[in-house]
């Protein structure tokens, strides 16, 4: 059984570029601590949007990889929205489709939840999901700063 | 003022570059041409907040996004409005077709009808509610505003004031 923390920070180690997008409560801490870095989006608070706030950031990069770390109830209060990722998915030409990969399952059991709230926590799951609307290619990159500094629209 | 340009026109000209939302009849004629053309490239949204994450992460790759929403889906998007668009300070244009502006529509809008600008005041977000005559000249007072400030700014519409 691989702790979420882990698989987090598995998953950022074998990541070169990707744009990556981390749920609200422990999955963005861990996702901070385990490598911060200018292309990751922390999500506070608007629960159950990382996948929007994903898909949103693939249609206007379309080349670029785009990472969301999502957890269990995140996605429960957004299914709609994986209805829609799902079509867009296969509506395009999109090479290495949407990967939903449950990394652990919940195994928080009554007991340990009793025993200590704070340890059972890392066991909960992170789903991830990796999608780009068309293939990625090394030619486009941004620049580190380009997510949190968004250059200013001009209208 | 340039009489002749459809609103759906107006928001591309004016610089918005990426359009969502949640359809309703007061913009009715704008969305099905954002829908229809191309150009518009327009996602439709599940509900109304997941709207508002779709606009904040086009945004964060560098797009100006619009969302449409009923005022009832206002409601519905009001958390993501505060603790996402307004906490990250994201500049996205609402467009808000307001129900039950004069209490004479359908029993489920009168109260959010007679709270929609209460609503959106409260969140300290800028609000224009346009004519038909001022249409123009709030829309680009609404997209300077949203630049200057940062933040999400609406434009409230009655019925018949969207051409």
């Amino acid at each position: 059984m691989m702790r979420r923390g882990e698989a987090i920070t598995m998953i950022l180690g074998q990541i070169r570029d990707e744009l990556v997008v981390a749920a609200n409560g422990w999955i963005s801490r861990e996702t901070c601590a385990a490598h911060d870095r200018a292309e990751n989006f922390y999500m506070l608070g608007s629960m159950g949007l990382a996948s929007s706030i994903g898909l949103g950031l693939a249609l206007a990069q379309p080349e670029r990889r785009v990472v969301v770390f999502d957890g269990d109830g995140n996605l429960l209060m957004a299914l709609g929205t994986w209805r829609w990722l799902r079509n867009e998915a296969r509506r395009t030409f999109f090479t290495s489709y949407l990967i939903m990969k449950s990394m652990a399952r919940r195994v928080a059991s009554a007991r340990s939840l009793r025993k200590s709230p704070s340890t059972a926590l890392p066991w909960q799951p992170v789903i991830v999901m990796c999608f780009a609307l068309r293939k990625p290619t090394n030619s486009t990159r941004l620049s580190p700063t380009y997510l949190r500094k968004p250059a200013p629209p001009s209208y | 003022l340039n009489h002749s340009l459809s609103f759906s026109a107006l928001l591309r000209e004016t610089g918005f570059d990426f359009f969502t939302g949640v359809p309703d009849s007061t913009f009715k004629v704008t969305l099905r041409e954002i829908e229809t053309r191309p150009e518009f490239n327009y996602i439709p949204a599940v509900s109304e907040n997941v709207a508002i994450g779709l606009a904040v992460g086009a945004y964060l790759g560098g797009r100006r996004p619009v969302v449409l929403m009923q005022n009832s889906g206002l409601a519905l998007a009001l958390n993501p409005l505060a603790s996402l668009a307004a906490l990250y300070r994201v500049p996205l244009l609402l467009i808000v077709g307001w129900r039950g502006h004069d209490g004479k529509d359908s029993p489920e809008h009168s109260l959010i009808g007679a709270s929609t600008l209460t609503l959106l005041e409260t969140l300290d977000l800028p609000l224009y509610v346009p004519d038909a005559e001022s249409l123009e000249s709030d829309l680009r007072q609404a997209a300077r505003t949203m630049q200057e400030r940062r933040a999400p700014c609406a434009l409230v519409c009655r019925p018949g004031v969207l051409r």
